[in-house]
């Protein structure tokens, strides 16, 4: 289990350092440093295993975490582990940087004296975690409301709190999808797929059970039913095939297993309910054509073309096209025929920003860039 | 500060004092007056207290103990959340002399009303353990109660406790067995990871091995003519199945749903439940819920990928439907991209390689060096894997030779090397190609590699490989010592068969080597020396070894296989620490091999259990919900030939999909050949793209609010009836079950997911009667219609 969490800032000095088991000495603090943060070559894998230590770290913006331990654990449990201790930090001071730790150690001292015992993972939602952890140090609270916070903290709904009332009940939805694809350059789909999530924001008083469906159910329970005629197409109904999905803990999986309903008790306020995948006919947004000619040993042109795929009705907002650049890029010149372009350096990329541009079908937008590359190519 | 009257005032102190210990300044010598604030009725200040109290308490005995008997009333405050604070950092405080007090506080706690007590005192186990190792048998006594426990929040910290103290005891486990597994799903994420190793130990070592009847290994050789055999192999399953005991079904069965969870680790150690133990029929349907990690943070995936890896080297057919899933992404790190690497190559096979080896011609062109060189590899391992693209590979290798990139002629040289080797065949124009090279390749390894190659085929090229010594004899002293190595091995080869030419030559280097800098170097020249040039002033004709010379210089050499490096990974638990650094850790608990014969299934049956026992005399194993119990029910009773039938189906859908992709594969290769032919006048250079977009689709819902209006009103009916239709029918669901595992079979044309995304929210208070959840959904619905709008 884990034997202790050291949080560094990208020098390598230490900003935390808790150890949780004695078989950890004082020491391990200094050997991360020394052999991960300002080893010579960069150290690639995230674990790394000094003299039969071994320390598991992450690194977000500038800050070094690392969780050591000496024994046989199981290492996605570590690595999900301080994912969570970072969410949870984030939640209660916003972004993770040496500032804030620093402003707030004895808030994260307590975090991890509850989240963390003896090296074991205890529970780990924020939600819970802010009702008895405040930032504001004294609240002076009542009897009932600690009553209250006990029975959350030790019930079976750890994420929900008993008695909140809402004047409005309400629940908002939002559904976030992410289009991944990978091309080969003669621009043939390699391969793709719809990364999405269900985010809920909730508003709602009492113990509600709520129940979620997307019409997938259709398919499962024709399925179920129909037994193995497996004709695909469906008589054409507006069917979503979801490949596989994962859910928050609230929901009921032993439920979702046996009928494929969601039914859940939501969390209050923000939360994430569920994240899905499909892989099987996804219709692109937009295909993006690049051309690109080397002009000379010093210079290359590249042609972007976007187009869109969807539906007229619909507008693109905020589009944004990163086109990645050389390191040793000097120079670049750009034309760009809608939208706004930019060269960052500290990317190497160019940034293209379609700010609300209305892209009616296929539609073209054409642009022309140069670089001029400060040394001669290498190769 | 500290000894002030308020509270405040005390916390401002205790927060410096805790800001200090956290920089790693000594704030040791403020411990006596920290101790004194442990009375504080102050919770914050309290905490702050406990929180010093476990950095220092070592190092302060004497005062420490002061604080004991605080602690000891704090055991009995009213509210649980003080008691289990209290004796968490009781048993935190790493004082010997406290031990039979903790002892007895853990023994109390564990009898607490309190389920969060209990959980403590399940931590509190090996804490005290690990403090004073004499307790044990007492300290198992009191985890063997908390085993008991069939609370979700105790159970969790209990196996933890058990797993650190006693995890040889397997027979405290028996009897809680089944209601582990029926728990699993309810238990908080942590404490399900820490279960399922538990379980899948207890699994290898109390059940028989399911994939007992074939030969072990032997599918792995059979491979290529599995499609042949895959009649025969399903009538072997169908005799193997009903060995399958029943509790071991249930395990794999309460499992499987967790492979939905949020949290990566749990999927992770599900993946590794099902390796280890299920039977091989059903291991593959873990693969997609590994696929869909590989979404998640760099660091997961590093860990999922190393897993898969692993795996893909015993179970190819398991992740070859996902095989594009692990091509390489230009954003990727760079030992993402080479256990990716891995994996493709381990997955390849006749009808995957064209594919990969694409991809594989595309990375090398990538701006990573060691990615490229490991692509280089890559190449060659399927090469010399699959007979059947040998040659292909090897011309695709010849051609970047005339590469740019130095860096990628020489791996693609040492990778020509070990495939010469294994095709001694006549490949004369690309020895003499690589002759050629050694005057323009610089990197040490790709020299020596030629140079070995030349002195073991210089017979084929007997013209060229004298000149090629004679060139690298005058440029001996600059070379690095690898390469020297060679010069050497090439001359004293090259002796042998050609003493005419290169005697004198290879005398001269020799010479060279005898006044190297280099020990290895010297010495290599005085053995190489007294092997070909005896030293004929003693015995005066040639002595016996040199006899042999040509025997030892020149004998066929084996071939190098080139073989993956999670072969030998396989000993290690899967996803376990051991498992990804590859070496034992620490603790680290071997797998114990599947018993030959199931001990007593018995020893799992629960007697005590009296309200279950008069709802259903027969099981009174299970405490499961009726739910669980029927679905139970249905698959041991009926025979099992149906799920057997449907494991059938699957696989033949299974080999049906691979067809699929072959064929398609095909058609890619043809569009893929044409559009080379119409770009090739173009300069294409760029990496592949990698779109992304999100989209909110916030509109759409105002799409959907008369749908949702409608369905608002019928839809608790709609899902009523549903519940009622599958509670009538529940001997169909575990058939659902297994049908259902494969989901993305059936292609069914998709319109954008989001669009016609149709909500059906209901509210269901559960307690309430159905007439106030009406009016609340009713009312819910309008509210969310009217922030729509304002929206």
């Amino acid at each position: 289990m884990i034997g202790g969490l050291f949080v560094y800032n990208h020098k390598g000095e230490v900003l935390i350092s808790r150890v949780y088991r004695d078989d950890i000495g004082r020491n391990a603090v200094d050997a991360f440093r020394v052999n991960v943060i300002h080893a010579r070559q960069q150290v690639r894998s995230p674990v790394t295993n000094i003299a039969r230590t071994s320390f598991f770290h992450i690194k977000r913006a500038n800050i070094w975490m690392a969780a050591v331990t000496k024994q046989n654990v199981n290492a996605a449990m570590v690595f999900e582990f301080m994912l969570k201790v970072i969410d949870v930090m984030q939640s209660y001071f916003g972004k993770i940087s040496e500032e804030n730790i620093k402003n707030n150690f004895v808030l994260i001292y307590e975090l991890l004296d509850e989240i963390l015992d003896f090296g074991y993972p205890q529970n780990t939602d924020t939600g819970v975690l802010k009702t008895f952890i405040t930032q504001q140090g004294i609240k002076s609270q009542t009897k009932e409301e600690q009553a209250q916070i006990t029975s959350q903290v030790t019930g079976q709904i750890g994420w929900r709190r008993e008695g909140i009332k809402y004047r409005r009940n309400e629940l908002f939805l939002d559904v976030l999808e992410y289009v991944n694809l990978l091309m080969s350059p003669q621009g043939q789909v390699l391969s793709a797929h719809v990364a999405g999530k269900v985010v809920m924001k909730s508003y709602l008083s009492g113990m509600p059970e709520c129940k979620f469906g997307i019409n997938d159910k259709i398919v499962m329970e024709a399925k179920g039913k129909g037994m193995t005629t497996e004709d695909p197409a469906r008589s054409g109904k507006p069917v979503v095939v979801i490949d596989d999905c994962q859910f928050h803990q609230c929901v009921k999986l032993s439920k979702f297993e046996t009928e494929h309903s969601i039914s859940f008790i939501p969390p209050d306020g923000e939360f994430e309910l569920m994240r899905y995948r499909t892989t099987k006919d996804i219709s692109l947004p937009f295909r993006v054509i690049p051309l690109v000619r080397e002009v000379g040993r010093t210079k290359m042109e590249v042609k972007v073309v976007l187009k869109s795929n969807f539906k007229q009705s619909l507008l693109g907002q905020k589009i944004e096209v990163k086109i990645p650049t050389p390191l040793n890029t000097s120079g670049v010149q750009l034309i760009c025929l809608k939208g706004k372009a930019k060269y960052k350096a500290s990317e190497n990329a160019i940034v293209w920003k379609c700010v609300f541009a209305c892209f009616p079908q296929m539609k073209q937008l054409l642009k022309v860039i140069k670089f001029s590359e400060s040394s001669a190519w290498q190769d | 500060m500290l000894d002030s009257n308020k509270d405040n005032l005390k916390l401002e102190a205790m927060k410096r004092i805790i800001g200090m210990v956290a920089k790693g300044r000594e704030a040791s010598d403020l411990f006596p007056a920290v101790v004194k604030n442990v009375v504080s009725k102050n919770i914050e200040v309290k905490k702050l207290v406990y929180v010093y109290l476990v950095r220092y308490a070592e190092e302060q005995q004497d005062l420490a103990l002061l604080s004991i008997s605080t602690f000891q009333r704090a055991l009995k405050d009213p509210n649980q959340l003080i008691r289990a604070s209290a004796l968490r950092v009781l048993s935190s405080i790493r004082v010997t002399m406290i031990v039979p007090i903790v002892m007895l506080a853990i023994k109390d706690a564990a009898a607490d009303m309190s389920p969060y007590v209990r959980k403590t005192a399940a931590h509190a186990i090996p804490k005290l353990y690990s403090l004073d190792q004499d307790q044990k048998e007492e300290l198992i006594q009191v985890l063997e109660k908390l085993l008991y426990d069939k609370t979700t929040l105790v159970v969790g910290s209990a196996v933890m406790a058990f797993e650190e103290v006693c995890p040889e005891r397997i027979d405290l486990i028996h009897k809680n067995f089944r209601k582990l597994c029926s728990l699993l799903v309810d238990v908080d994420e942590w404490g399900q990871v820490v279960i399922i190793n538990m379980l899948t130990r207890y699994a290898r070592s109390q059940f028989t091995d399911p994939n007992l009847q074939d030969v072990d290994e032997d599918e792995e050789s059979k491979r290529p003519f599995y499609e042949d055999e895959n009649e025969v192999d399903e009538e072997q399953q169908e005799k193997r199945a009903p060995t399958l005991d029943p509790d071991h079904r249930l395990l794999l069965r309460s499992a499987k749903p967790l492979l939905q969870s949020r949290n990566a680790a749990v999927v992770l150690s599900v993946a590794q439940l099902y390796h280890h133990t299920a039977p091989r029929s059903e291991v593959h349907q873990v693969a997609k819920a590994m696929i869909r990690l590989l979404r998640s943070h760099r660091e997961v995936q590093d860990i999922v990928l190393t897993s898969i890896a692993a795996t893909a080297t015993r179970r190819k057919v398991m992740f070859e439907p996902f095989l594009k899933s692990f091509f390489v992404r230009s954003s990727d790190a760079t030992h993402i991209k080479l256990l990716k690497l891995e994996i493709l190559t381990s997955l390849a096979t006749e009808s995957s390689v064209g594919i990969i080896l694409r991809e594989l011609q595309t990375y090398v062109a990538a701006h990573d060096p060691p990615f490229v060189a490991a692509a280089i590899q890559a190449i060659g391992r399927c090469a010399s894997n699959i007979k059947e693209v040998t040659d292909t590979c090897l011309n695709g290798l010849v051609s970047l030779l005339s590469n740019k990139d130095q860096a990628v002629v020489a791996e693609s040289v040492v990778v020509i090397k070990k495939l010469l080797q294994t095709q001694p065949s006549a490949h004369r124009e690309i020895i003499i190609q690589m002759a050629k090279l050694v005057d323009s390749v610089t990197v040490p390894q790709a020299r020596a590699s030629i140079l070995w190659l030349l002195g073991e085929y210089s017979e084929r090229v007997p013209k060229i490989a004298p000149d090629v010594l004679r060139k690298m004899a005058k440029t001996f002293t600059s070379e690095e010592d690898i390469v020297k190595l060679q010069v050497m091995t090439l001359a004293v080869k090259l002796c042998l068969t050609n003493p005419k030419q290169t005697k004198l030559l290879c005398q001269y280097v020799l010479q060279l080597a005898k006044y190297d800098q280099n020990y290895d170097l010297r010495d290599r020249a005085r053995f190489l020396r007294h092997i070909i040039f005896p030293a004929d002033a003693e015995s005066g004709g040639p002595t016996r070894l040199s006899k042999q010379a040509k025997k030892i210089f020149l004998a066929p050499k084996p071939a190098p296989v080139p073989e993956s490096h999670f072969k030998d990974r396989e000993q290690f638990q899967l996803g376990s620490l051991s498992h990804y650094i590859n070496t034992k850790a620490n603790g680290y608990q071997e797998l114990p091999p599947f018993p030959l014969e199931a001990p007593d299934p018995k020893a799992r049956d629960v007697e005590t259990e009296p309200q279950v026992m008069e709802q259903a005399p027969l099981f009174t194993a299970k405490k499961v919900s009726s739910k669980k119990d029927s679905k139970f029910y249905s698959d041991t009773e009926s025979p099992e030939d149906e799920s057997e039938e449907d494991e059938n189906s699957s696989d033949e859908d299974d080999d049906d999909d691979e067809e699929e992709e072959d064929s398609s594969s095909d058609k890619d290769e043809e569009e893929d050949d044409n559009e080379d032919e119409e770009s090739s006048g173009l300069e294409e250079k760029l990496p592949k793209k990698v779109v992304k977009s999100n989209a909110k689709p916030k509109s759409d819902e105002e799409e959907e609010e008369d749908e949702s209006d409608e369905d608002d009103s019928s839809s608790e009916s709609v899902s009523d009836s549903d519940s009622e239709d599958e509670s009538s029918e529940p001997s169909s669901v575990p058939k659902k079950q297994t049908r259902n595992a494969k989901p993305a079979k059936e292609s069914t044309p998709v319109v954008k997911p989001k669009s016609n995304l149709d909500l059906l929210l209901d509210l269901d208070d559960g307690v309430f009667c159905q007439l106030i959840s009406k009016v609340l959904s009713v009312i819910f619905c309008f509210q969310f219609l009217q922030h729509l709008l304002q929206s």
